[in-house]
C-alpha cells in the first residue's frame, strides 16, 4: 500500500500523462494522424483475412455462405493448409532453395555496396565520382521484366557475357540451362542491378563522419587502410548493422517476379522458392490455381519464421554491438 | 496484471471494431435491379489499345450494338489485358459481381460446374428457355442438329447444362501452327517443299554448308515442339501428338501422354542426332521468340515452328525489307517413317474453347442479358462482330474460293482495315479491334473471310490449306470409330472437379521440370537415351501417371455427356 502511493507520486496516472503529452506535441500528433490512419486501414485491419489460414476457403456463394467469416474451419484444428505445406514433396526443396539464395544474398550481394561506397569514398575527382555513382544507379531504375530477359540473352550461348566467360576459362554453352550457373547470375545480375542504389545510404553514412577524426589519424601515422578500418567503418557500422538486421529479417522472402523470369526447366530445381510456389498456387492457369487459404497458410509460415529471424539477429546485434532494431 | 488486463481489453476492443467492417458482409447475395444496363468484365484487346481507345464502349460495335439491342454496357476491363487471370482470380472474392463475365471458366477452380455452385455465375438452363430466347447460339449448340455434337459437348458441363455463350471455331479452318521453310532459297538450291525426315535432313545439311549456323531454331521442349502450346512438328513423323491427346487403346479412345508413347524415344533420338550434326539452334531451350524471328530474317537459320500469324506474318515484312526476294513456305506436316503415310496430327483448334460470357447470379435480368450475349451469335451479329457495317466496313462480294467452280457470297475488307493506315493504325490487326472483335472473343471465331484479310501474304493464305489435314484423306471420315485425324487426336475441352485440378497443378509442377530439364540435356548429348527412359519412368511414378488417371476421368465424363 506504502509503496504503490509512492510510485503513484512519481508517476502521474495514465491518462494524465498522455493529456500532458497531447498537450506539449499536438501539432506533432496532427501530423502522425494520416500515418495511423493509413496503417490502421490498409496495415492492421486487412489482416484479419489473415484467418483464411486456417479456413477451408469457398468463395461467397448466393446462400450467403462461405467468404473469410462464412468458410468452415480446416481440418485438424484449422492447421490443414499447414499440415498439407509440410508434407509436401516440394516443402525442402523450396525451402532450402530459398535459404541458400538468402544466405547468398547476405555474403555476397550485402557487402557488395558497402564496399562499393568505400571505394567511392577515396576517389578524389569530384566529377569522376559522380559519373560512376550515375552510371551504377542506372540498371534499378529498369524494370525487372527488361533487366531478366537482358540477363537471359547475355548468357545465352552467343550472349556477351558467355563470350566473357569463354575469354577467362570457361566453355561457350548456353547458362541459362545450366543449374549450376543459376544461383550465380541470381545473385550476380542482382548486385550489378542494385550495388549503385544500395550504396546511396553507406555514401551518405560516410558523409557525415568527422574529417578531423581522419587529420588526427594522418597525424598519428595511420595509413589508409588503418583509416578505413579504425575510422570510416565504425562510423557507419550502425547504419550497417540496421540494415543487416533488416535483411535477416527477410530471410524467406525471396521475391517472385526475379524467379519465375529467370527459371526454366533445367533450372527449376534450384531456382524454386517459397513465393514462387506460391504463385504458382494461387495463379496457376493450367486446370488449377485459386488456392488462397493454402496459398495463405504458406505466406504466414514464411512471416512467422523471418519474425524469428528478425528477433534472434536483433538479440545478437544488441549483444555484440549494443545496437539493434527494438 | 491490471496492465495485462488493459492490453486484452484493447486488443479485444480492436477485434470488435475490425468485425465491424467485415461482419455486413455475411447477407446473402442479392440480385441487382435491371435498368437497361449491364455491366461486363471483359479484357481489352491489346490492338484496340494500340488503335487509341480507352475502353470498348468506344468501339464502332458496341455503340452500334447498343443501337440495335437498346441495351447499354458498362465496361470494366481488367488490367493486365487477355493475360489478366490474376484480376479474374481475385474478382471472384468480389461480393459485388459484373453482370456478365468474360472469362475462361476452365482455368476456375473446380471449372464451370464448381462456378455455378460457387454462386458466381448461373446455370442458363436453369432460368432460361435457350431455343427460344437464344436462337443465334442455339443453331451452333443445339441438340436438334447432329453436326452441334462437338461444340454443344465443349460448351457444357458435365451434367450438360450451358454455363455460358463460348467461343465457338465455327469456321471450316483448324489449323493455325506448323514447320515453315525459306521458298526463295529452296528454288535457288532446286529442293521441293520437304514432306519427310530425309527431305528436312538434306536441307538442313545444304543450308548448314551454305552458311546457315542454326539451320532449325525453335524453343523446344519434350511436350511439344512450342512450349507452352500444344504444337506438333517433326514428332508426328513417329505417330506422335503432343503432350496429352487422345489415341485408340485396345479399340477404345484414351487419353494418352506424349512421352509414354512408343514413337516418343525415336523422336528425341532424332532430335540428339540433329543437334550433334549442328542443325538445332543450340539455344532451343530459353530461345525467345523474337530471337527467333530475327534468326530467321538473318539467314541464320532457314527452318522454324511457329504461327502464321505471330510468327510468319512478323518475319516477312522485317525481311523483305533487307531482301526483296525473301519468300516463306508452310511444310506439311512430316509423313509417317515407317508407313509413308499422312501425318495423322496437326495442331488445331478445340470445337469451342471454354472463354465465354457468363451470367452472374447477381444479374438482375437473365434474360435481357442473355439476348444481348446472343446477338452476336445471329447471322446480322456475327457480321457486325467480324465484318463490321457493309459499305463502311466491308463490302459483300461473290467469287469462287473453295474451287467447286460455283462463286460464294465473301465479306471483303475495305480500305479502312486493309490499309490500315486510314484508320491511323499501325497494322491491320489494330485496324480491325479499332472496329470490332473478329477472333479470341466469344461469338463466331476462324471465319474463313476474316482470315483472308487478315493474313497479308500469299503463303500466309497457302499456310492455311497446307496446314489444315482434312478430316481424313478423301475429306469425309469413314471409320468414325477409329481415332486416325487431326481433329479426333485433339484434347478436349475437359472439365476437372476443384480436387482434380488441385492435383493437376501441383503434379504438374513436380514432374514436368525434371523430365524437361533431362529432355534438354539428352538432346544436347550430356547425358543418354537410356537416362531419358528412366526419366521418363520417374516422371510417370511421381505424378504423370496420376495426371493421366485423371484426364481419363475427365475424358470419359466427357464422352458420357
Amino acid at each position: 500500500m506504502n509503496e504503490q502511493s509512492i510510485t503513484l507520486k512519481k508517476k502521474p496516472n495514465l491518462g494524465r500523462r498522455i493529456g500532458d503529452e497531447l498537450k506539449h506535441n499536438f501539432v506533432l500528433y496532427l501530423m502522425a494522424i494520416p500515418v495511423i490512419v493509413y496503417f490502421v486501414l490498409f496495415v492492421y485491419l486487412p489482416m484479419y483475412g489473415l484467418i483464411i489460414a486456417f479456413k477451408d476457403y469457398k468463395p461467397f456463394n448466393r446462400m450467403g455462405q462461405g467468404g473469410i467469416w462464412g468458410s468452415p474451419w480446416a481440418d485438424m484444428y484449422g492447421f490443414a493448409n499447414f499440415i498439407r505445406f509440410f508434407k509436401s514433396p516440394l516443402f525442402w526443396p523450396v525451402l532450402k532453395n530459398t535459404l541458400y539464395i538468402s544466405f547468398l544474398t547476405l555474403i555476397f550481394s550485402f557487402p557488395a555496396p558497402i564496399i562499393f561506397a568505400l571505394m567511392l569514398n577515396e576517389i578524389k575527382n569530384l566529377k569522376y565520382k559522380k559519373v560512376i555513382q550515375t552510371i551504377t544507379y542506372l540498371p534499378h531504375f529498369i524494370s525487372m521484366v527488361v533487366i531478366c530477359s537482358m540477363v537471359i540473352r547475355f548468357f545465352q550461348t552467343d550472349g556477351i557475357m558467355t563470350a566473357l566467360v569463354d575469354v577467362l576459362g570457361g566453355s561457350k554453352q548456353n547458362y541459362m540451362i545450366n543449374a549450376d550457373a543459376y544461383r550465380p547470375i541470381y545473385i550476380g545480375s542482382g548486385i550489378w542491378q542494385g550495388i549503385g542504389w544500395s550504396s546511396i545510404i553507406y555514401i551518405s553514412a560516410l558523409s557525415s563522419i568527422d574529417q578531423e577524426l581522419y587529420e588526427a589519424a594522418v597525424i598519428d601515422g595511420a595509413g589508409k587502410w588503418k583509416q578505413v578500418v579504425h575510422i570510416t567503418i565504425p562510423g557507419i557500422l550502425s547504419t550497417i548493422v540496421i540494415l543487416l538486421i533488416m535483411n535477416v529479417g527477410q530471410m524467406l522472402s525471396v521475391g517472385y517476379e526475379k524467379t519465375i523470369l529467370l527459371q526454366n526447366s533445367n533450372t527449376a530445381e534450384v531456382a524454386r522458392v517459397i513465393s514462387s510456389y506460391t504463385y504458382d498456387l494461387t495463379f496457376g492457369t493450367e486446370g488449377g490455381g485459386g488456392e488462397f487459404a493454402y496459398s495463405s497458410a504458406i505466406g504466414i509460415f514464411q512471416s512467422v519464421v523471418n519474425i524469428i529471424f528478425l528477433t534472434i539477429a536483433n538479440t545478437i546485434s544488441k549483444k555484440i554491438t549494443n545496437s539493434g532494431l527494438f | 496484471m491490471k496492465k495485462l488486463l488493459k492490453v486484452i481489453s484493447a486488443v479485444a476492443a480492436l477485434a470488435i471494431i475490425a468485425s465491424a467492417f467485415v461482419g455486413c458482409g455475411q447477407s446473402a447475395q442479392k440480385r441487382r435491379d435491371y435498368d437497361g444496363t449491364l455491366t461486363y468484365w471483359v479484357h481489352m484487346n491489346g490492338n484496340t489499345q494500340n488503335a487509341g481507345l480507352e475502353d470498348n464502349s468506344e468501339m464502332m460495335l458496341y455503340k452500334e450494338m447498343e443501337k440495335r439491342t437498346g441495351v447499354k454496357i458498362n465496361f470494366i476491363h481488367p488490367a493486365g489485358g487477355s493475360t489478366g487471370n490474376e484480376a479474374a482470380t481475385t474478382m471472384f472474392l468480389d461480393e459485388e459481381l459484373p453482370d456478365i463475365i468474360e472469362y475462361g471458366w476452365e482455368s476456375y477452380p473446380g471449372g464451370p460446374e464448381q462456378a455455378i455452385e460457387d454462386g458466381v455465375i448461373i446455370a442458363l438452363d436453369d432460368h432460361i428457355d435457350l431455343k427460344t430466347v437464344c436462337p443465334g447460339y442455339w443453331q451452333y449448340v443445339g441438340d436438334d442438329n447432329p453436326e452441334n455434337e462437338a461444340r454443344k459437348k465443349a460448351v457444357t458441363t458435365n451434367d450438360g447444362k450451358f454455363y455460358g455463350f463460348n467461343i465457338l471455331n465455327i469456321g471450316s479452318t483448324k489449323g493455325f501452327a506448323g514447320i515453315f521453310t525459306r521458298k526463295d532459297k529452296l528454288d535457288e538450291w532446286g529442293m521441293k517443299v520437304p514432306e519427310t525426315i530425309e527431305d528436312y535432313e538434306a536441307l538442313f545439311a545444304k543450308a548448314k554448308a551454305e552458311g546457315f549456323t542454326k539451320p532449325l531454331t525453335s524453343l523446344i521442349g519434350y511436350l511439344s515442339l512450342i512450349k507452352g502450346s500444344s504444337t506438333v512438328g517433326f514428332s508426328t513423323a513417329f505417330d506422335v501428338g503432343s503432350n496429352f491427346y487422345v489415341d485408340d487403346i485396345n479399340g477404345k479412345p484414351e487419353v494418352v501422354f506424349t512421352a509414354n508413347q512408343p514413337g516418343h524415344v525415336e523422336y528425341v533420338t532424332l532430335l540428339k542426332d540433329w543437334y550433334k550434326k549442328g542443325y538445332i539452334d543450340p539455344d532451343f531451350a530459353t530461345v525467345a521468340s523474337d530471337q527467333i524471328n530475327s534468326n530467321m530474317v538473318n539467314d541464320v537459320s532457314i527452318v522454324s515452328i511457329g504461327y502464321i500469324g505471330s510468327s510468319m506474318g512478323k518475319i516477312l515484312p522485317a525481311a523483305k525489307a533487307r531482301n526483296a526476294n525473301y519468300e516463306l513456305v508452310a511444310c506439311p506436316f512430316p509423313k509417317n517413317v515407317n508407313t509413308g503415310a499422312d501425318s495423322e496430327f496437326q495442331v488445331c483448334y478445340n470445337a469451342a474453347t471454354s472463354t465465354a460470357n457468363a451470367i452472374t447470379y447477381q444479374c438482375g435480368d437473365y434474360e435481357a442479358a442473355a439476348k444481348w450475349c446472343d446477338y452476336v451469335y445471329t447471322e446480322e451479329g456475327m457480321i457486325l462482330q467480324l465484318f463490321g457495317i457493309e459499305g463502311e466496313h466491308h463490302t459483300v462480294q461473290e467469287y469462287d474460293f473453295d474451287g467447286d467452280g460455283t462463286p460464294e457470297k465473301h465479306y471483303v475488307y475495305t480500305d479502312l482495315i486493309a490499309k490500315p493506315e486510314t484508320s491511323d493504325c499501325n497494322t491491320v490487326a489494330e485496324a480491325m479491334y479499332k472496329y470490332m472483335l473478329p477472333c479470341n472473343f466469344p461469338g463466331y471465331n476462324q471465319h474463313i473471310d476474316y482470315l483472308m484479310g487478315y493474313y497479308q501474304e500469299d503463303c500466309q493464305k497457302d499456310a492455311i490449306k497446307i496446314w489444315n489435314v482434312p478430316a481424313s484423306k478423301d475429306g469425309t471420315d469413314a471409320d468414325t470409330d477409329k481415332i486416325d485425324t487431326p481433329q479426333e487426336h485433339q484434347l478436349p475441352t475437359l472439365n476437372y472437379t476443384k480436387d482434380e485440378s488441385a492435383e493437376l497443378n501441383e503434379l504438374k509442377t513436380v514432374c514436368e521440370s525434371p523430365l524437361e530439364a533431362t529432355f534438354v540435356d539428352v538432346v544436347m548429348g550430356k547425358k543418354s537415351i537410356e537416362d531419358y527412359k528412366a526419366a521418363i519412368k520417374t516422371a510417370n511414378d511421381n505424378g504423370y501417371a496420376k495426371m493421366l488417371e485423371i484426364y481419363n476421368a475427365a475424358y470419359q465424363r466427357y464422352l458420357a455427356k
